[in-house]
C-alpha cells in the first residue's frame, strides 16, 4: 500500500533538486585524483584460488592420498593372499584403512598450528579457514571417489553387490572423518587426549564390526543406509561447526 | 555497460572504471544526501565521502546490487556526519527551509508547487533519520523493503514499518504546515 | 581517506577482560601503541585484524565493520604477529611466495615486489636459505616483509622491534618512514624509544583500557619540569625509589644518579632535566592512573 501523494511529492522534490555542475565537477575531480593514486589489485578468480590451494598441498599428503587410491587394492591383495578371511571380514580392515586416511588429513590441518603460522595465514586474503576447508573438501572428496572406484571393482570378489559394499565402506569413512574433525576442534590440538580419543573410537568401530558380523546381512542394509546418511550429515555439520569456530575465534585460542 | 560488468572490471584492478561508477551514480547519491542533510554543499561533500569509502573497499563488494551498496554507504556516511556534528555540539539539524532550497532556481514551475517541495524537504528533515532514509529509499528510489532492510541492517518488516511510520508522520507534518499557512 | 575506528570494543576471555571499552579513531599516519606486557595490546591488534570477535563494540574500517568486510579487508591488511612460526623446510623466498599467493598478489607484480622487499629488509642474500637457519632478528625482518607484501592500507605490527639489534632497529624505523603517509600503521611496543621518532600519535594501553595521548611532542611537553636528576646514596636512594617513579638509574663518578618523574622537587640537590618520551610515558602513567580509558 503506497501513499501516492507522498510518492509523487518526493519524486518531484528529488528530481527538482538542481545538481550544481560546479560542485559535481569538483567532486568528480577529487575522486579521479583518489582513483589515480589507487593501485588496483585484480581479484583472483575461482580457478586461480583452487590452483593456489593445490600448489601448496605438501607432497606427502598427495603421497598419502595416492596410497588411498593405490594402497587399498594392495592391502586387499595381502589379506586375500596371506589370510583366510573372507566375506564381511574385509570390513574391519577397510575401516582401519579409511580412518588412517582421515588421520593423515587432520595431521595436515594441524601443521598450521604446530608451526604457529596460523595467525599470519588467517590474516591473509585467502585465510586459513578457507584454506583448509577447501583442502578437506578436495581431499575427502578424492578419497570417497577412490573408495567408490574400489567398491565398483572389488565388491564381487568379497561376495557383495556394489551398493551394499560401498555403503559398508563409506559409512565408517564419513563417521571417522566427522569424529576426527570433532576431536580436532575440541581437543587441544596434537594433545594426548585427542589421540587417545581417536584410538578409542577406532577400536570401538573395529570391535563392533568383528563382534557382530551379522550386521552385514542384507536385512540390515536399510539401517546401514540410514547410518550412512547420518554419517554424512555428521561430517558436514562438523565441518560447518569448525568453520564457524575458526572464523570467530579459532585461531587465537588463548 | 551493465553495473555488474563495471563492478567486475573495477574489482579486477582496472581502477579507471571507478570514475565511471562515480559519474554514473553521482546524481542519485547526491540527491539522497541532499534529502538527508538539506544543504547542497554538505550533500556534495558527503557524496564525495561516499565514493571515497566505496573505493576503499570496492574489492570487498560481493553483491550484484551496486546501487544498493552505494546507498548503504551513503546512509552510513550521512549518519556519521550527524554524529560528528552533534559531537561538535553544533545545532543538531539544519533549520530554516530558506537555506534548504536557496539554490533551486526552477522558475518555470508554479510557485505553489515549488513551495510544497520546499515544505516536504523541510518536513522530511523533521523525521528521525532512520525513518527519513527508509522513506527516501522507498519513494525516491523504489527500493524493495528487503533491500532497504539489508542496506540499513534491519529486517524487511522493520524497514516497511519505518516507511509506514515515516509516511504517517510526514502526512501529519505536511497537514500541519498547510493548516498553519 | 582511510579511517579505522574502534568503538567501545570489549573482549573478555572467560573472567579476564583483555580489552575494556577501547575507543579510538585512526586515519593515515603512524600510531604507536605503548603499554606494558599484558596490557591487552596483542588482543587489541587481533581485534583490529578481525582475528577475534569482540563481545561488544565494533571495529570499523571506513565505516564498515571489519568482520563484515571479511576477505576484502584482509586484502588491504598487513599483519605481523608478535609470535609467529614458519614451515622449517621453507626458504625465505618460498615463504614469501606462499604468503603472496594467500594474499592473492597478482603474479605480474610479484617479482618487483619481492625485489623491493629484499631491498628493504636486507635479506636478499639469505633468500635461498632455509628458515630454520634464520636468526630471531632475520625472522622478524622477514615477518615485516610479508606484512608489507600486499602494499597494505592498514598495517598492524605487534612488537615489530623485539629481538632486533640496534642496527636493525634503525633499519626498521627507516622502513616505516619509507612506507609513507598514505596508510594507517599501528605498531605496538613496550619500548618507548621505538616509537619516539616514527609515531605521529601515541596510544597508551593499560589494563585493557586505551587512551590517545597525542603526538610524542605533546606528550613530552606535558612532562617538562617534571623530570629530575638526583644524586643519591644508600638508604636515600632506596627511599626515593619507593616513593617516586624512576625512569632511569645510572652510575656517575661512583655515585648513583636517579632520574625521577615527579611534580615536586624530590631532594634539595635535584636538578631539572629535559624529558624524553620514556619519562613522559612514566609521567603520563602516574597522572592518569585513575582515569585510563578516557579518550579524546
Amino acid at each position: 500500500m503506497e501513499d501516492r501523494y507522498l510518492l509523487e511529492k518526493i519524486r518531484e522534490t528529488g528530481l527538482a533538486m538542481d545538481i550544481d555542475p560546479g560542485l559535481k565537477e569538483r567532486v568528480l575531480k577529487n575522486l579521479a585524483r583518489d582513483v589515480a593514486r589507487r593501485k588496483g589489485f585484480p581479484q583472483p578468480g575461482w580457478g586461480q584460488l583452487l590452483w593456489i590451494q593445490f600448489s601448496f598441498v605438501p607432497w606427502w599428503l598427495w603421497a598419502s592420498q595416492l596410497l588411498a587410491f593405490g594402497g587399498l587394492p594392495f592391502v586387499e591383495f595381502l589379506l586375500k593372499r596371506y589370510t583366510a578371511i573372507s566375506g564381511w571380514q574385509i570390513f574391519p580392515a577397510l575401516t582401519v584403512c579409511v580412518s588412517a586416511a582421515g588421520l593423515l588429513l587432520i595431521r595436515e590441518l594441524e601443521r598450521h598450528f604446530s608451526c604457529r603460522t596460523m595467525e599470519i595465514e588467517q590474516s591473509c586474503f585467502l585465510n586459513l579457514t578457507q584454506l583448509w576447508l577447501l583442502r578437506v573438501c578436495c581431499i575427502a572428496g578424492a578419497d570417497a571417489l577412490a573408495l567408490l572406484t574400489f567398491s565398483a571393482f572389488r565388491a564381487r570378489a568379497w561376495g557383495f553387490g556394489f551398493f551394499p559394499f560401498a555403503v559398508y565402506v563409506l559409512t565408517p569413512f564419513f563417521f571417522s572423518h566427522a569424529a576426527f574433525l570433532f576431536l580436532f576442534g575440541h581437543g587441544k590440538r596434537g594433545g594426548l587426549l585427542a589421540w587417545l580419543g581417536t584410538a578409542v573410537f577406532l577400536g570401538a568401530c573395529v570391535g563392533i564390526q568383528t563382534a557382530f558380523p551379522w550386521i552385514y546381512a542384507l536385512t540390515w542394509l536399510p539401517v546401514w543406509v540410514g547410518l550412512f546418511f547420518a554419517a554424512a550429515v555428521c561430517f558436514v555439520s562438523q565441518l560447518m561447526a569448525l568453520y564457524g569456530k575458526m572464523e570467530g575465534e579459532g585461531v587465537c585460542w588463548n | 555497460m551493465k553495473d555488474a560488468h563495471l563492478l567486475r572490471l573495477a574489482k579486477q584492478g582496472q581502477t579507471q572504471y571507478l570514475n565511471e561508477i562515480a559519474a554514473r551514480y553521482y546524481d542519485d547519491v547526491y540527491r539522497f544526501c541532499r534529502f538527508q542533510t538539506g544543504e547542497a554543499e554538505t550533500a556534495a561533500d558527503l557524496t564525495q565521502d561516499t565514493f571515497l569509502r566505496f573505493f576503499c573497499y570496492v574489492e570487498t563488494v560481493r553483491t550484484g546490487n551496486l546501487k544498493g551498496f552505494l546507498f548503504a554507504i551513503a546512509r552510513n556516511v550521512c549518519r556519521d556526519h550527524w554524529r560528528e556534528k552533534s559531537r561538535r555540539k553544533e545545532e543538531p539539524f539544519p533549520d530554516g527551509a530558506g537555506t534548504v532550497f536557496s539554490l533551486d532556481a526552477e522558475g518555470e514551475l508554479p510557485q505553489e508547487r515549488s513551495e510544497t517541495r520546499l515544505m516536504l524537504q523541510d518536513a522530511l528533515l523533521c523525521l528521525p533519520d532512520f525513518q527519513r532514509e527508509a522513506v527516501v529509499l522507498r519513494y525516491m528510489y523504489s527500493f524493495r523493503y528487503h533491500e532497504i532492510g539489508k542496506m540499513t541492517g534491519v529486517s524487511a518488516a522493520t524497514a516497511k514499518s519505518r516507511v509506514m511510520q515515516g509516511c504517517k508522520k510526514l502526512r501529519g507534518l505536511l497537514g500541519e504546515r498547510e493548516n498553519g499557512r | 581517506m582511510l579511517e579505522l575506528r574502534l568503538e567501545e570494543v570489549t573482549k573478555r576471555f572467560g573472567e579476564k577482560i583483555a580489552v575494556d571499552q577501547a575507543s579510538c579513531r585512526m586515519t593515515e599516519g603512524v600510531y604507536g601503541l605503548l603499554g606494558a606486557n599484558g596490557a591487552g595490546k596483542t588482543t587489541l591488534m587481533r581485534l583490529i585484524c578481525a582475528l577475534l570477535t569482540p563481545q561488544s563494540g565494533s571495529v570499523t574500517f571506513c565505516g564498515e565493520p571489519v568482520l563484515r568486510l571479511g576477505a576484502g579487508y584482509r586484502r588491504i591488511l598487513g599483519y605481523l604477529p608478535q609470535d609467529f612460526g614458519y614451515y622449517p623446510d621453507f626458504t625465505a623466498e618460498k615463504y614469501l611466495r606462499y604468503l603472496a599467493q594467500l594474499k592473492a598478489l597478482p603474479a605480474s607484480i610479484l617479482e618487483t615486489k619481492l625485489e623491493e622487499i629484499w631491498e628493504l629488509t636486507g635479506l636478499g642474500e639469505a633468500r635461498k636459505k632455509k628458515l630454520k637457519t634464520f636468526s630471531g632478528g632475520m625472522l622478524r625482518r622477514l615477518g615485516l616483509g610479508q606484512a608489507i607484501l600486499n602494499d597494505p592500507r592498514v598495517l598492524v605490527l605487534d612488537e615489530p622491534t623485539s629481538g632486533l639489534d640496534p642496527k636493525e632497529r634503525i633499519r626498521f624505523r627507516n622502513i616505516i618512514s619509507a612506507m609513507g603517509r598514505e596508510r594507517i600503521i599501528l605498531l605496538s611496543t613496550h619500548i618507548v624509544q621505538d616509537v619516539e621518532s616514527v609515531a605521529d600519535e601515541i596510544l597508551l594501553m593499560k589494563g585493557g583500557r586505551l587512551s590517545a595521548a597525542g603526538s610524542p611532542q605533546q606528550m613530552l611537553s606535558l612532562a617538562i619540569g617534571k623530570v629530575w636528576e638526583c644524586p643519591a646514596e644508600g638508604t636515600l636512594a632506596e627511599r626515593l625509589m619507593a616513593q617516586y617513579p624512576i625512569s632511569n638509574i645510572r652510575h656517575e663518578e661512583g655515585r648513583l644518579k636517579l632520574r625521577i618523574v615527579s611534580g615536586e622537587r624530590p631532594t634539595q640537590d635535584s636538578v631539572l632535566a629535559a624529558p624524553n618520551l620514556e619519562d613522559a610515558y612514566l609521567f603520563w602513567q602516574t597522572e592518569h592512573a585513575g582515569q585510563m580509558g578516557e579518550t579524546r
